[in-house]
């Protein structure tokens, strides 16, 4: 269940909204929500950022072509080691831990992008390979 | 063939197929690719070179592919990673192998296609 909370802002602000919004396609309000969301998350994580996606929405590391999951995934291929994770993607240590802290907070989200991308790996890879197989017969 | 390796696998994977004479590529490398962009943007530079994108980010980058068909503007192959392949050093060279594989057996590029490692 979400919060009701209701601000007053500072004159043109409602309208850059509004455009931002249709430019979106999203309603105003929910794209404020998101703006103060993102806006506190990346506060707290300073190297984190948000960007669009196929997807939705998703974090990534500032300073790199990198989402949160694609390091986190890395991070794990390399038992768990940030130091050789970092070595991998050719990033300093200190952004995989970023997004490692990151992960420590919104570890839900993360996995999911994770499991999903791991879903359609499986079910793209098995239809791709039973298209080869029916032109063999 | 020509490819771009996106940005979470290790562009060392890209040195290691330049050795061996492969026209590869590494969105971490490019001094005119962004570090921060899109995923639409990486696909619509690579088509521009007629480079198939070497990725794991199946759940991202097959739709924007299947979208830039579907309005025909074409886009240049995919290579795909499955995620059961572990992305670390020990593991590089071969799946630099197969990359390789592939590349050598589409001489005339995946322009509209996807290969899956």
């Amino acid at each position: 269940m979400s919060d009701h909370f209701t601000l007053r802002f500072q004159p043109g602000t409602t309208e850059r909204l509004k455009r931002r919004a249709r430019t979106a396609g999203a309603a105003p309000r929910r794209l404020a929500a998101r703006y103060v969301e993102e806006g506190i998350r990346h506060d707290d994580h300073p190297l984190i950022h948000f960007v669009d996606g196929e997807t939705g929405r998703r974090a990534a590391l500032l300073g790199t072509g990198l989402d949160v999951w694609e390091v986190i995934a890395t991070v794990r291929d390399n038992d768990d080691d940030s130091l050789v994770a970092a070595d991998y993607l050719h990033v300093p240590t200190g952004l995989v831990e970023a997004a490692v802290t990151y992960y420590g907070e919104f570890r839900a989200e993360i996995d999911e992008e994770i499991a999903l991308n791991e879903a359609e790996s499986e079910r793209g890879l098995a239809a791709w390979q039973k298209g080869r197989q029916a032109l063999r017969r | 063939m020509r490819a771009l390796l996106d940005a979470q696998l290790s562009h060392e994977i890209g040195h290691l197929l330049r050795v061996r004479g492969l026209d590869v590529d590494a969105v971490t490398t490019r001094d005119d690719i962004a570090d921060n962009a899109p995923d639409a943007r990486i696909m619509d530079i690579a088509a521009g070179e007629d480079r198939a994108v070497i990725t794991n980010n199946v759940k991202d980058l097959r739709p924007i592919a299947a979208r830039r068909l579907q309005r025909g503007q074409g886009h240049g192959g995919l290579i795909l990673v499955p995620s059961t392949r572990p992305r670390t050093k020990a593991a590089s060279t071969a799946l630099a192998d197969e990359i390789e594989t592939v590349m050598r057996a589409n001489p005339g590029g995946l322009a509209g296609t996807e290969r899956w490692l």
